[in-house]
């Protein structure tokens, strides 16, 4: 096993250039990804390598960069685009949830869609409304849409070589929080299968449900609960849709306690389903209700206050308290 | 004082009118189709009409009585390889699309109704009425017409959605290194919608071989172009982003066809987009739910029936003596006799498999759905014991 220290940016880059280099028909297009690399700079370099006709800056028009990535991707190319931050891919819905999204199915898979939707998304960069919205939910309640959220560098690139390998349309949800953290990364591993969540840390009293840049918050609570006595163990989601039920109840089952951690307001959320979908399988196991740690239920605030709308681990270890111990 | 120049925009913007001269130098063989092509679709959309009043189809039907010209005109002038895709009244562009490609080298009823056409106009019904015969097992219905193979990449029942998709077809056709172009057709409703108008500059800014082709038939459902925008010439739209703009009038087939001939031309040498607005008319109401009555006058309606495509293409024909009163009758003939065919045919339709709907939704199937399959699947076993 060789491992390189590698930023979540550069992962997500060598997945796209490993992926352009395999497969002739990957395309790599959006606002500003060619010369400058992108806002974000994950695109670096692609154009120098791969030039202009595969590597492309557009005009602004999100409606139509997914709409004409849906027609590439119906005549056999695998375009890969950038939405430039969250909420900048909102003109593009209905071109994603109509048609990327329905194509398959509308024509019994006589044509498909292999387009990836990636997407710098969530907060805690000290960014602004529409550029730190977690917007995993409107995707996720779309028939159709495979919907990825990686949280480490490995599965950042793991999970974008799945999704570009995918006949059908992945929402790629990259946590730009941690796109500058760097980790060891092993690019020799096999593609990882999509719908897989995998437990970060076992634990035997509470189980802590996670995706994205909720996991190392998830994680780094679940430190502080062991100095304080308490054994937690995270899962991390990875694949939003498909969810993986087994690998998240099973770990629930083992404790009898869960809470579910995600930055997007808790309401109609993803957060939600997850609670509601533990509760159905494990309802025997729980010795409490399956509590929620989100967002609230307001537009993203400015940056100084960021913090006190982002679960932190005090707000996940108070909702740990309240999962009625014995001992209380 | 300021002088004032008059600037003119880059790409030019045009009307094509025929003259006597383009009637009388048209390939006799190319009218025979055009006609041909005409008299299928018009049997077919008043057929598709008759199930509409009947309940047999769910959902609205768009009928393209009175526009076929501007769909049949358009894709003579295309080959199989060139790929189309349409709006939700569709089905005249989709049926021009699929009839040149199963007849390449022409229509000409005369000789009666080929089996392939048949096969095509059934399996066209079924599709938009929903059963498994159509060439998405019915699922896409009235509009979403699809079949790769003739380059018909689906109607679209989304005003606009289809629109930035041709685009994506142009530019795969130019990465590949072909000579094909891509048309997409829709309305003067989508022509105000972000989808479009983005398109049109991307396609522009790319140069790619799209041809956007205007339907304008004067009706967004009962918003009138003129009450919709300010320049209700939507050709005028296309020089403002630099695409090169015809006006044709869609009631003709020759002139739109000779009009597409450029366009296509203009595509194929590299040239970059093009836009066709085609004059044309719903002589229909909007759907068969629709009270047309309530927006627009018969006399408005009378004014244009003349201008029908179909009773334009006969007459010329008829008057040049390319077409004499025993042909006309086989040519009506033949139609009625494959309308016959064809409602016979209908009859002997099958249904779909309910579990059928788990299928395709994508590869990646979630537990949840593994789970409400095995429900119905439980629920359709149940229903069976009480029934059988």
């Amino acid at each position: 096993m060789t491992t390189t220290k590698m930023t979540m940016a550069q992962s997500i880059n060598a997945a796209l250039r490993d992926a352009m280099t395999a497969d002739e028909s990957v395309l790599v297009f959006g606002e500003d990804v060619g010369a400058l690399g992108g806002v974000f700079r994950v695109t670096d370099g692609l154009t120098e390598t791969f030039g202009e006709r595969r590597c492309f800056d557009t005009p602004l028009a999100e409606s139509g960069i997914v709409g004409m990535a849906i027609g590439m991707a119906m005549n056999g190319m695998r375009p890969v685009v950038e939405m430039q931050f969250d909420a900048f891919a909102y003109p593009a819905f209905e071109q994603i949830v109509s048609h990327a999204a329905k194509m398959a199915n509308r024509t019994r898979g006589k044509l498909r869609v292999p387009l990836v939707i990636r997407i710098p998304y969530a907060g805690g960069i000290g960014g602004v409304e529409h550029h730190c919205d977690s917007s995993e939910a409107y995707y996720a309640h779309t028939p159709g849409l495979t919907v990825l959220a990686p949280a480490t560098n490995a599965d950042a690139y793991g999970l974008l070589r799945a999704a570009i390998e995918s006949p059908d349309p992945v929402i790629f949800l990259e946590p730009k929080k941690h796109y500058f953290s760097k980790e060891e990364v092993d690019l020799e591993v096999p593609v990882p299968p999509i719908g897989r969540a995998v437990v970060r840390r076992s634990g035997r009293d509470a189980t802590l449900i996670a995706y994205g840049p909720s996991v190392p918050i998830a994680l780094a609570a679940a430190r502080q609960g062991a100095a304080e006595g308490r054994d937690i163990g995270v899962v991390d989601v990875r694949s939003i849709v498909p969810f993986d039920d087994e690998t998240v109840a099973n770990a629930v089952r083992a404790t009898g306690r869960a809470v579910v951690v995600a930055e997007a307001p808790g309401f109609a959320s993803v957060a939600s389903e997850i609670a509601a979908r533990v509760t159905e399988r494990c309802f025997h196991y729980l010795e409490a209700p399956v509590r929620r740690v989100t967002g609230f239920d307001l537009p993203y605030p400015p940056p100084k206050l960021e913090r006190h709308f982002l679960p932190g681990v005090n707000r996940i270890l108070d909702a740990v308290d309240e999962l009625q111990w014995e001992d209380a | 004082m300021a002088v004032h120049r008059r600037l003119e925009p880059a790409a030019p913007w045009v009307e094509l009118a025929v003259t006597q001269e383009d009637w009388d130098a048209a390939d006799p063989e190319l009218l025979r189709t055009m006609l041909g092509q005409l008299v299928l679709i018009r049997v077919f959309e008043e057929y598709v009409l008759e199930l509409a009043a009947a309940g047999l189809i769910h959902g609205p039907a768009h009928s393209s009585i009175g526009q076929e010209g501007g769909a049949v005109g358009s894709v003579l002038a295309l080959t199989s390889a060139d790929q189309v895709n349409g709006s939700h009244r569709g089905h005249h562009q989709f049926l021009a699309k699929a009839l040149h490609h199963v007849c390449p080298k022409g229509l000409d009823l005369g000789a009666g109704v080929p089996d392939d056409v048949r096969e095509l106009l059934l399996r066209t019904l079924a599709e938009i009425c929903g059963l498994d015969r159509g060439f998405s097992h019915g699922r896409g219905g009235s509009m979403h017409l699809q079949w790769k193979d003739a380059g018909a990449m689906g109607t679209n029942a989304i005003v606009g959605g289809g629109v930035p998709q041709a685009a994506g077809f142009a530019w795969a056709d130019r990465q590949a290194g072909t000579d094909a172009v891509s048309v997409t057709y829709f309305g003067d409703g989508a022509i105000n919608i972000g989808s479009t108008l983005e398109t049109f500059n991307l396609a522009a800014a790319w140069s790619l071989p799209v041809c956007f082709f205007v339907e304008n038939n004067r009706y967004a459902v009962s918003t009138s172009v003129f009450e919709a925008t300010c320049e209700a010439r939507l050709s005028g739209r296309g020089p403002g982003f630099g695409i090169a703009s015809w006006k044709v009038d869609g009631m003709d087939p020759l002139a739109v066809h000779l009009a597409m001939q450029e366009a296509v031309a203009h595509m194929r040498a590299g040239r970059g987009p093009t836009l066709v607005e085609a004059d044309t008319y719903r002589i229909q109401a909007h759907t068969n739910a629709d009270d047309a009555s309530r927006y627009r006058t018969e006399d408005e309606v009378r004014r244009w029936v003349p201008r029908d495509p179909l009773t334009r293409l006969r007459a010329y024909l008829v008057d040049q003596g390319a077409l004499d009163a025993t042909g006309d009758a086989e040519i009506t003939a033949a139609a009625e006799e494959m309308a016959a065919r064809l409602r016979t045919d209908m009859a002997a339709e099958v249904t779909v498999d309910p579990m059928e709907l788990f299928e395709h939704v994508t590869v990646h199937r979630s537990g949840q759905l593994t789970e409400q399959r095995e429900l119905l699947r439980a629920e359709l076993a149940a229903d069976e014991e009480v029934s059988g």
